[in-house]
C-alpha cells in the first residue's frame, strides 16, 4: 500500500528500459535487412521501430508526471529524468537512422556488408550494455561500475571498426565516386553515434552511482 | 505584572519556535520531500503535545537554578533575550533562546550572589550542553556506518528508498517536534510556576494553572513556525537527505531522553544537536564536509551571545537595584497570585486562558483546513497542466508524424519520377542505336549497288532494301525489343501488379507499363498496332477493372504501385 506509487513508477521505467532494449535489437535487425536487401523486413523494422519510440516518450512522460506528483527529492528526480531523456536519446537517434537508411538508400557495395553489419553490432552492443547498468543503478548502485566497463569497451571498438571501414571507403574503393564515399562516411557516423550515446549515459550513470553510494 | 511577564515570555516562546526550526528545516524546503505548510501543521501539533504531555518538567535542571522570585529581574532577562535575538536576528547570526536564556539567569544570580552557592546546577547544565553534541554526533556516526553497511546489501529499488526516506523524515519531525515540546516549552514560563495556584474547568476535566501555561507556550513556539517563510533560510546546506533524517532522529531522541529522566532532565539546544549530529553523519563520509565556518559561528551562537546576556542583565539590574532598594520595588512572583485574588481576576484569568487556548485550536485547526484545500487545488491544477502538456507534445508528435509520411510520399514520388526517367532515357538511347545500326546498314547496301555494274544486282539490292524497309515500317520485332528493355526496368512494378491486380491481361499490363514509363496514347497507338481512338477505349476499361473513381489520376495511380 505505501509503495504503490513507487510500484507503479518502476514498472514504468522497467517497461521504458525494455523499450530501449527492443528498439536496439529494431535497429540491427533492420540495417542487416537493408543490407541484405530484405526490403519488406526492413520496411516492418521501421515501422516497428517508429511505433517503440512513440510508445516510449509516453512512457517517459508518465513517469516524469509521477516522478514530480510522487515528491521524490529534486537531486534523484532530476538524476532520473535526465538518465531517462538521455536513454531516450538512444532510441530517438536508432529511430532517425534507420529512417535515414530507408529516405536516402544509400549504396553499400557487397564487399562492405560485413563491416557494416559487425559495426552495426559492436555499436549496439555498447547500447545494449546501458539497458542493465541503468537497472542496476536503481536497485544494486555497487555494480553499475561493472555493468559501465561494457559499454567502454564496446564504444571503444565501434571507434576503431569505424575507422577501419572509413579507412577502407576512401583508400580501397577506387570505383565509388566520391560523393557515394561521403555518403558511406555518413551513414558509419550514424552507426558510431549510437555507441556515442551509449558512452554519455555511462557517464551519468557513473556519477550517478557515486552519488547514490556517497 | 503578571500578564506582562507572561507576553513577553511568549513572545520568547514564538521566537524560540521560529529560530530554532527554521533552520532545520531549509533541506526539508530546498528538497521539496514534504509540502512545507504540512510539515510545519505536523510539527506544531507535536511541539504542543510534547509540552502538554510532558510530566518530569517540575524536577528540571533550570528551574533548580532559577532560584530568585523577583518579577523584575525575569521581567530584564526576558527583554534583554528578546533585544539580544532581534538585534542578533537582524545581523543574520543565528541565536540560541535557551541559552541565552541560561546567560540572563546567570546574570541575575551573580547579581544576587548566589551564582557560586548554586554552582552545582550552572555546572551541570553546561556538562549537559558538552556531552550531549558529542553524543548525538558519535551515535549519528554509528548509525550512519552501519546504514552504509547493510542498505546496499537489501537491494532496495531506489524509488522504494526515497518512499521509505519520506515515511522516515516523518517520523523524525514528529520525534524532533515533540521533543522540543517536551524540553524546551517550559523554558520561558518555569519562573511562573509559583504565580499560577489556579485551576479551570472545562466540561468535566479540570486542568492546571501551570499545565495550561506549559501549553500555551507550546502554542507559541508553534506559532512561531507559522512565521518561518516558504523560501527557508538563504544559507545552503550541503546535506544528503538521509543525514538530515538521521540528525533531527537523533536530537528527538535526545530531546525526549533529557526530558524524561529525572537526574539528567536539562534543556537542549536543539539546532547545536542537529548540527553536531550532522558533522557525526558527514564525518565518515569526507572530512571536508564538516563546514569550519559553521563552528565558528556556532561558537558566537553558543558561547559569547549568553556571555552576552548575563553581562547585559548582571549590569541593568545592578543599575537598578542602585537606584531603587529591592524591598521599595519589587514584588515577588509568589505574592503575584495574592494580587490577583485581591483584584478578583482569578476567574477572568480562566475566562482568559480558556479562550486563548480554544481560539488557538480553532486557528490551527481552520490553517489545517486551509492549507489542506489550498494543497488539494494545487495538485490538481498541477495535474491539469500536465496533461494539457502530455496533450499538446501528442499534438504535436502526431502534426510532425503527418509532416514525416508527406514528406516520405513525396521522396517516393520523385524516386518514381527518376525511374520513369531512366526508363525513358533507356528506350531512346536503344531507339537511336538501333536506327542508327539500320540506316548504316542500308547506307552500305545502297553503296554497294551504285558501286555494282550488273544492273540485276543493282535492282535486287534497292529490291532487298525496300522489304527490309516495309518490315522495319510494321514496327513488329523493334517493338517487342522496346517491350523487353522497358519490362527489365519495370520488373518491380510488374511483380507488385501481378500481386494486387493477377486478372490482368497480358495487353492490358503491357499498356499499363508503357503508360508508366510516360508515353501518352498517341505514342502507344503505334507500338501497339491500334488506333488511338482504341488505346482511349482501352485506357477507360482499364480504369473501371481497377476500380478507379473520376477523380483520380490514371498516370499517378500507375507511379505509386
Amino acid at each position: 500500500m505505501i509503495f504503490l506509487k513507487a510500484n507503479k513508477t518502476i514498472e514504468l521505467i522497467d517497461k521504458f528500459l525494455d523499450g530501449v532494449d527492443q528498439s536496439l535489437l529494431l535497429f540491427k535487425e533492420g540495417v542487416k535487412n537493408y543490407l541484405y536487401n530484405n526490403l519488406d523486413s526492413f520496411s516492418h523494422n521501421t515501422s516497428s521501430l517508429a511505433n517503440v519510440e512513440i510508445e516510449s516518450d509516453k512512457l517517459r512522460r508518465e513517469i516524469e508526471k509521477l516522478l514530480f506528483t510522487q515528491s521524490i527529492s529534486p537531486q534523484v528526480r532530476g538524476d532520473i529524468m535526465q538518465l531517462l531523456e538521455q536513454m531516450d536519446n538512444i532510441i530517438d537517434h536508432a529511430k532517425k537512422y534507420l529512417f535515414q537508411f530507408d529516405v536516402e538508400i544509400p549504396h553499400i557495395p557487397a564487399e562492405m556488408t560485413q563491416d557494416f553489419i559487425q559495426l552495426t553490432q559492436v555499436s549496439v552492443s555498447a547500447a545494449e550494455a546501458v539497458v542493465p547498468a541503468a537497472k542496476a543503478y536503481f536497485s544494486d548502485p555497487l555494480q553499475v561500475n561493472e555493468k559501465i566497463h561494457r559499454i567502454y569497451f564496446y564504444e571503444k571498438e565501434t571507434d576503431f571498426l569505424a575507422d577501419s571501414v572509413r579507412r577502407k571507403v576512401f583508400r580501397e574503393m577506387q570505383d565509388l565516386k566520391l560523393s557515394e564515399k561521403f555518403h558511406l562516411r555518413y551513414f558509419t557516423l550514424h552507426i558510431e553515434n549510437i555507441s556515442d550515446t551509449a558512452e554519455k549515459v555511462a557517464d551519468l550513470l557513473s556519477i550517478m552511482a557515486i552519488k547514490r553510494m556517497i | 505584572m503578571l500578564i506582562v511577564l507572561l507576553i513577553t515570555a511568549l513572545i520568547i516562546a514564538v521566537s524560540l519556535g521560529k529560530t530554532e526550526l527554521e533552520r532545520l528545516f531549509s533541506p526539508t524546503m530546498e528538497n521539496k520531500i514534504l509540502s512545507f505548510r504540512a510539515t510545519i501543521l505536523l510539527s506544531a501539533i507535536f511541539v504542543v503535545l510534547g509540552a502538554f504531555l510532558i510530566e518530569s518538567r517540575d524536577g528540571h535542571n533550570l528551574s533548580e537554578f532559577v532560584n530568585t522570585n523577583h518579577y523584575f529581574d525575569f521581567l530584564f532577562i526576558n527583554l534583554t533575550v528578546l533585544a539580544i535575538y532581534l538585534v542578533f536576528t537582524l545581523l543574520k547570526v543565528n541565536v540560541s533562546v535557551i541559552q541565552l536564556f541560561f546567560g540572563g539567569i546567570t546574570g541575575v544570580m551573580l547579581h544576587n550572589n548566589t551564582f557560586l552557592t548554586h554552582i552545582g546546577t550552572p555546572l551541570k547544565l553546561i556538562l549537559c550542553w558538552i556531552i550531549t553534541p558529542i553524543v548525538a554526533a558519535i551515535l549519528a556516526f554509528c548509525i550512519n556506518k552501519l546504514f552504509q553497511k547493510y542498505i546496499f546489501t537489501l537491494k532496495i529499488h531506489l524509488l522504494k528508498v526515497q518512499t521509505i526516506n519520506r515515511m522516515l523524515l516523518i517520523l523524525g519531525f514528529i520525534l524532533f517536534a515533540f521533543g522540543l515540546g517536551a524540553n524546551n516549552a517550559f523554558i520561558t514560563t518555569v519562573y511562573l510556576k509559583s504565580a499560577l495556584m489556579h485551576s479551570i474547568f472545562i466540561g468535566i476535566m479540570q486542568i492546571d494553572a501551570y499545565s495550561l501555561l506549559i501549553l500555551l507556550t507550546g502554542i507559541a513556539i508553534a506559532g512561531g513556525m507559522f512565521l518561518i517563510k516558504d523560501n527557508g533560510r538563504s544559507e545552503k546546506r550541503d546535506i544528503s537527505i538521509e543525514h538530515y533524517i538521521l540528525a533531527i532522529s537523533v536530537t528527538g531522541v535526545l530531546l525526549i531522553f533529557f526530558s524524561f529522566v529525572p537526574i539528567i532532565n536539562a534543556p537542549l539546544s536543539p539546532s547545536q544537536l542537529v548540527g553536531a549530529a550532522i558533522i557525526g553523519a558527514n564525518f565518515q563520509r569526507k572530512h571536508e564536509r564538516i563546514n569550519f565556518k559553521s563552528l565558528h559561528k556556532s561558537f558566537v551562537t553558543f558561547i559569547l551571545l549568553p556571555l552576552l546576556a548575563a553581562l547585559i542583565v548582571f549590569v541593568v539590574v545592578t543599575i537598578f537595584y542602585s537606584f531603587k532598594p529591592v524591598d521599595s520595588v519589587t514584588k515577588t512572583i509568589s505574592e503575584l497570585p495574592e494580587q490577583l485574588s485581591h483584584y478578583q481576576l482569578s476567574v477572568q484569568f480562566n475566562l482568559l486562558i480558556t479562550i486563548i487556548i480554544i481560539a488557538s485550536a480553532i486557528l490551527i485547526a481552520s490553517f489545517a483546513i486551509y492549507f489542506y484545500f489550498n494543497s488539494k487545488k494545487k495538485t490538481e491544477e498541477l495535474q491539469k497542466r500536465w496533461q494539457e502538456q502530455i496533450q499538446f507534445s501528442e499534438y504535436q508528435k502526431a502534426l510532425t508524424e503527418i509532416e514525416k509520411n508527406a514528406i516520405q510520399l513525396e521522396n517516393t514520388n520523385l524516386s518514381t519520377q527518376l525511374e520513369v526517367n531512366r526508363n525513358e532515357l533507356i528506350t531512346f538511347s536503344l531507339n537511336i542505336r538501333e536506327q542508327k545500326q539500320y540506316l548504316e546498314s542500308i547506307y552500305n547496301s545502297l553503296q554497294h549497288a551504285v558501286n555494282s555494274s550488273d544492273v540485276g544486282e543493282k535492282n535486287s539490292i534497292i529490291m532487298g532494301e525496300l522489304n527490309l524497309l516495309k518490315q522495319k515500317m510494321s514496327y513488329s520485332g523493334d517493338i517487342e525489343n522496346i517491350y523487353k528493355k522497358t519490362e527489365e526496368g519495370q520488373l518491380r512494378f510488374l511483380e507488385k501488379l501481378n500481386a494486387k491486380f493477377p486478372n490482368l491481361t497480358a495487353q492490358e499490363k503491357r499498356l499499363m507499363v508503357l503508360l508508366r514509363i510516360g508515353l501518352s496514347s498517341k505514342e502507344i497507338a503505334p507500338l501497339l498496332n491500334i488506333s488511338t481512338k482504341s488505346v482511349e477505349i482501352s485506357r477507360y476499361r482499364l480504369r473501371t477493372k481497377l476500380g478507379l473513381n473520376r477523380n483520380e489520376n490514371f498516370i499517378q495511380f500507375l507511379k505509386t504501385i
